[in-house]
């Protein structure tokens, strides 16, 4: 997994390199509605995979309710805790590993749009504060499913943090050639755990979200096959549900958070390209914009889905 | 193949059950796809919480023995190939870090 992880981290030099290389070019709006784009669509992305992190526990609770109330049997409380996968300070380190991604990727389109490095300083040190934090909890982490999160989390975080404060304290140009030597790697294997982590949740939201069809289906059966006696009221409220649990599985199938993630990663491969050509043609900024314009595209697709998955059914 | 692919793969699995039991009305062969699809559901709980190493060999071999019951099992031959698929992955529990009692749950005589 780690060699299909997004490289967004790295992209922090990209964007140093668009920035200090525009300087001279004197049209800085060219790159800067690409490098905004960017930042907006890995928000829609980043947003989508913590709706999915977020959900997992919900989903084998859920997967459990339906599963009692198709067969039909009792729910039980205790097995609806005992079957939650990952602890609940597993999933706050992740979703605050999100968060700072998030203000990473924020702080990358400051310095491609703004000339102020005292604000993007005063950023950078926020954030190198937030990720101080983040370190120490995720050194709590004991789970055996916080293993490969723990294992990069542990080793990107101090690095990305030494990344940080070569921004606040350094030149740019300095900071930008400590990010490319020693950022990169280590933030690739964050991410390819998030990835990971993401992934797993899909598929359990998948195998909940499967058997919620089966107990709608199900409900609607069992009032059909009262024959005579069923209650047309009832039978059009349970066809209206299961209605609306296809239109949420539907979304949910063409929702899937890695399609983002790999989106990102294309597009940054692009930065990269773009910005480690010398003397980028009208074609180099062309290709680099396209690329940026097809992640977005998929990011605004992901995010619809999610929307839709959110909606109650 | 990785870890996950054997998690999509088994999650597969459970929505090809899913489907087929929306559509049954005998209640035995319901209740066989529910202790089928039980038991493969713990699977994947094993396979998310419990390290194993994905890299090795034997893993590959038994995620090419998963995949080829999917397979069948995808083209329309559920109930005939499902026994032998919940089977096969009890493979993987046995493998090098994936070693877990099977599912504790009540046994039930299915037909």
């Amino acid at each position: 997994m780690a060699t299909r992880s997004p490289r967004i981290f790295s992209s922090t030099a990209i964007l140093i390199l668009l920035f200090t290389g525009c300087l001279g070019c004197g049209k800085p709006s060219a790159y800067q509605a690409p490098v905004a784009k960017f930042r907006d669509a890995s928000g829609v992305v980043i947003q989508a995979t913590k709706v999915y992190l977020t959900e997992i526990n919900k989903a084998e609770r859920d997967q459990y309710i339906y599963k009692q109330a198709g067969t039909p049997a009792m729910i039980r409380l205790d097995q609806i805790e005992a079957v939650q996968v990952f602890s609940k300070e597993g999933i706050a380190a992740r979703l605050k590993a999100l968060d700072q991604l998030a203000n990473y990727v924020d702080l990358l389109n400051q310095l491609a749009n703004s000339g102020a490095p005292d604000k993007i300083k005063a950023s950078a040190n926020d954030l190198q504060t937030a990720l101080t934090g983040l370190s120490g909890e995720v050194k709590n982490l004991t789970g055996e499913d916080d293993k490969q999160f723990k294992a990069a989390a542990s080793k990107a975080l101090p690095i990305i943090g030494d990344v940080l404060q070569a921004f606040a304290q350094q030149s740019i140009e300095s900071a930008l050639k400590k990010a490319i030597n020693t950022g990169a790697a280590p933030v690739n294997d964050l991410i390819a755990a998030i990835e990971t982590d993401v992934t797993t949740a899909y598929e359990r939201k998948r195998t909940s979200y499967s058997a919620r069809r089966v107990a709608l289906v199900d409900q609607y059966n069992r009032e059909f096959a009262r024959g005579p006696s069923a209650d047309p009221q009832k039978l059009k409220s349970y066809a209206d549900e299961i209605s609306a649990g296809e239109d949420q599985w539907e979304a949910f199938l063409a929702a899937q958070p890695n399609d983002g993630l790999e989106a990102m990663k294309k597009a940054n491969d692009a930065l990269v390209k773009f910005a480690n050509t010398p003397r980028p043609k009208v074609t180099d900024f062309a290709t680099f914009a396209d690329a940026v314009d097809s992640f977005a595209s998929t990011a605004n697709r992901v995010g619809r889905g999610v929307q839709q998955l959110l909606k109650k059914p | 193949m990785t870890r996950l692919d054997a998690i999509k793969t088994i999650g597969d699995v459970i929505t090809e059950i899913d489907v087929a039991r929306g559509e049954l009305r005998d209640p035995a062969i319901k209740l066989r796809l529910d202790d089928a699809r039980t038991l493969l559901n713990h699977r994947v709980i094993q396979l998310v919480n419990v390290p194993l190493d994905d890299t090795s060999e034997q893993f590959q071999e038994t995620m090419a023995i998963l995949e080829a019951g999917k397979s069948q099992i995808a083209g329309g031959n559920l109930l005939p190939n499902l026994d032998e698929f919940v089977g096969n992955t009890r493979l993987l529990a046995a493998l090098p870090g994936g070693g877990t009692s099977d599912y504790p749950g009540r046994k039930r005589k299915t037909t």
